[in-house]
């Protein structure tokens, strides 16, 4: 290096500023107390409304068939394991559901990247999919898969295929232009540009998809359970309605409410443990 | 440049000729399909750099001039004429990275760091084991970011980010640089130091540069050699030698030659019709 260098780059370096200081190169601690403080106020949201319903209840103006917060908690307090023992088969087959749907949609929109061609064909295949109502296929598929298992989590399966492809084939065509010129540039190979760039411009899509997805695969449990099954929340539910027990209703809508934003919220923090930069980097540098 | 002696080819050495003109562009046309038929970007562009030298493609918007680097750059087909490097098509130099390249905006992949972002060239090349160039550690010090090795493209301002991706052009040892407006989007003041850490940078790697910018003062600043353009067709409307000594400095920019030189080139500008 030459002199001249040293003194001009001595004189600019630090003349700059850091421009943006928020959000980035936080430990992953830091991330994991981040995430909880921002769960704090949905906290504060849920207790006032459990306040105001319990006095809403109280007043006696809703019909019977709501039932106030303490009676829902009665009603899990009496039988505690009662609750547990629905819970795991719903979660298990919605959690195997969504592993099951995600690698399926990786697949197939992996097929996508391939062959750009079938592209339309597999998201409209997808749609349809997505279309079918699932409350009518279940019996469908019970005469032709057998009652089990494997019936709930392919029901599961179903309900959060079609999300997943979404994010997966939106996020695989968002890559930006600038970028895939700069790919070109140093002729990367297509499987260097898909690894070094598509994937990680895709991840937000993904996640999006995965997050929608985590929920529908737990709704998609309860319902194949509607369709007849010896445990598990959605048979729990039709029990609870049909003996006319608004407490035990109101357990299970909040266990499968927890359930949901439960697995929700899990890949919402691995999200944030994966992306850990800011997308909008050139909107920021636009605005330099 | 047009007037140059093309007989005099067939008795010179192969070398000796490379020496002569580096990037070479003869005849070269560029038409873009529209709706209602072509648009002539490019038509009849005759260029020769001589190896290690300093190019600057000076016109309005919309002269093609962007256009001309993407042709050099193989990044676009001409539709007419041949193109070398180094008496080779572009797609060769390429293909085995002997062109460098800075883009307008630095498009660095935010999810990397300062140092990665550098090393993604040696990485998509596989010349990561046993490679003798030089290394991503040292280009990050040439360009003044030592220190900022691990930090995100989103911590930096824009012209420590147009620093990044000049580096990352020159991560692979490249023959030709190759400037795309680089230093368009930044602070006049920020602007001139770049220019002048870029001229140092290029005399220290004894790369061939070609610099596309709008700004009359910075053609001037930097090249040997000023292409002027005109618009639509773009065309070379005159060829203009800088003779200001090197190094050269911002002190210089105040003395009559270099005024000398930008009324030249502004003649060169405005006396072509647009």
């Amino acid at each position: 290096m030459t002199s001249i260098t040293q003194t001009t780059l001595a004189e600019t370096a630090p003349a700059e500023p850091i421009a943006a200081s928020h959000g980035n190169r936080l430990s992953r601690s830091g991330l994991v107390t981040r995430w909880l403080k921002g769960r704090a106020a949905p906290l504060v949201t849920a207790v006032v409304t459990v306040v105001l319903w319990e006095w809403i209840v109280s007043t006696g103006l809703p019909p019977s068939s709501i039932a106030a917060p303490t009676e829902a908690w009665s009603a899990f307090a009496e039988d505690p394991g009662n609750l547990w023992f629905h819970v795991v088969p719903t979660m298990t087959a919605a959690l195997t559901g969504f592993g099951v749907a995600t690698s399926l949609a990786l697949l197939v929109s992996l097929v996508t990247v391939i062959v750009p061609r079938t592209t339309s064909l597999i998201y409209n295949a997808s749609v349809v999919t997505y279309s079918v109502p699932l409350i009518a296929l279940a019996p469908v598929l019970l005469v032709w898969i057998g009652n089990g298992p494997s019936l709930r989590i392919t029901i599961a399966a179903i309900a959060g295929f079609f999300p997943v492809v979404v994010g997966c084939i939106q996020g695989f065509n968002s890559t930006d232009a600038a970028r895939m010129e700069l790919m070109e540039q140093l002729s990367a190979s297509r499987l260097s540009q898909f690894r070094l760039l598509t994937v990680p411009e895709a991840l937000p899509y993904i996640f999006a998809g995965l997050k929608v997805a985590a929920a529908s695969a737990v709704l998609g449990a309860i319902i194949s359970e509607w369709s007849g099954a010896d445990r598990g929340l959605g048979l729990a539910m039709i029990n609870a309605l049909s003996g006319y027990k608004p407490g035990d209703l109101w357990m299970i809508i909040i266990a499968s409410t927890f359930l949901t934003l439960s697995l929700y919220s899990i890949v919402g923090l691995v999200e944030r443990l994966v992306i850990r930069w800011d997308y909008d980097q050139d909107a920021v540098a636009a605005r330099s | 440049m047009s007037q140059r002696p093309s007989v005099a080819d067939s008795t010179e050495s192969a070398a000796a000729r490379n020496r002569e003109s580096y990037l070479r562009l003869r005849d070269v046309g560029k038409e873009f399909p529209i709706a209602t038929g072509t648009v002539t970007a490019l038509q009849g562009i005759n260029l020769s750099l001589p190896r290690g030298g300093f190019g600057a493609l000076l016109g309005p918007s919309g002269c093609g001039k962007s256009t001309m680097l993407r042709l050099l750059a193989d990044l676009l087909p001409p539709t007419s004429g041949t193109i070398e490097i180094n008496g080779r098509p572009p797609s060769e130099a390429r293909e085995e990275h002997q062109i460098g390249f800075v883009f307008q905006d630095p498009t660095l992949l935010p999810w990397r760091s300062v140092l990665d972002n550098v090393r993604l060239p040696l990485q998509i090349s596989g010349r990561t084991a046993g490679w003798t160039g030089p290394s991503p550690e040292d280009l990050v010090k040439l360009v003044g970011l030592e220190g900022f090795e691990s930090a995100r493209p989103s911590q930096l301002s824009g012209g420590m980010r147009q620093r990044v991706a000049i580096a990352r052009a020159l991560v692979l040892r490249p023959d030709v640089l190759l400037l795309d407006e680089p230093f368009g989007a930044l602070d006049e003041i920020t602007r001139q130091r770049m220019n002048i850490e870029l001229l140092s940078i290029w005399q220290e790697t004894g790369v061939t540069a070609l610099l596309v910018t709008h700004s009359i003062g910075e053609a001037a600043l930097m090249a040997d050699t000023v292409y002027v353009l005109s618009a639509r067709p773009g065309r070379i409307a005159e060829t203009i030698d800088v003779s200001l000594p090197r190094p050269r400095t911002l002190e210089m920019m105040n003395t009559e030659e270099f005024n000398a030189v930008e009324n030249s080139l502004r003649r060169a500008l405005f006396g072509s019709g647009e």
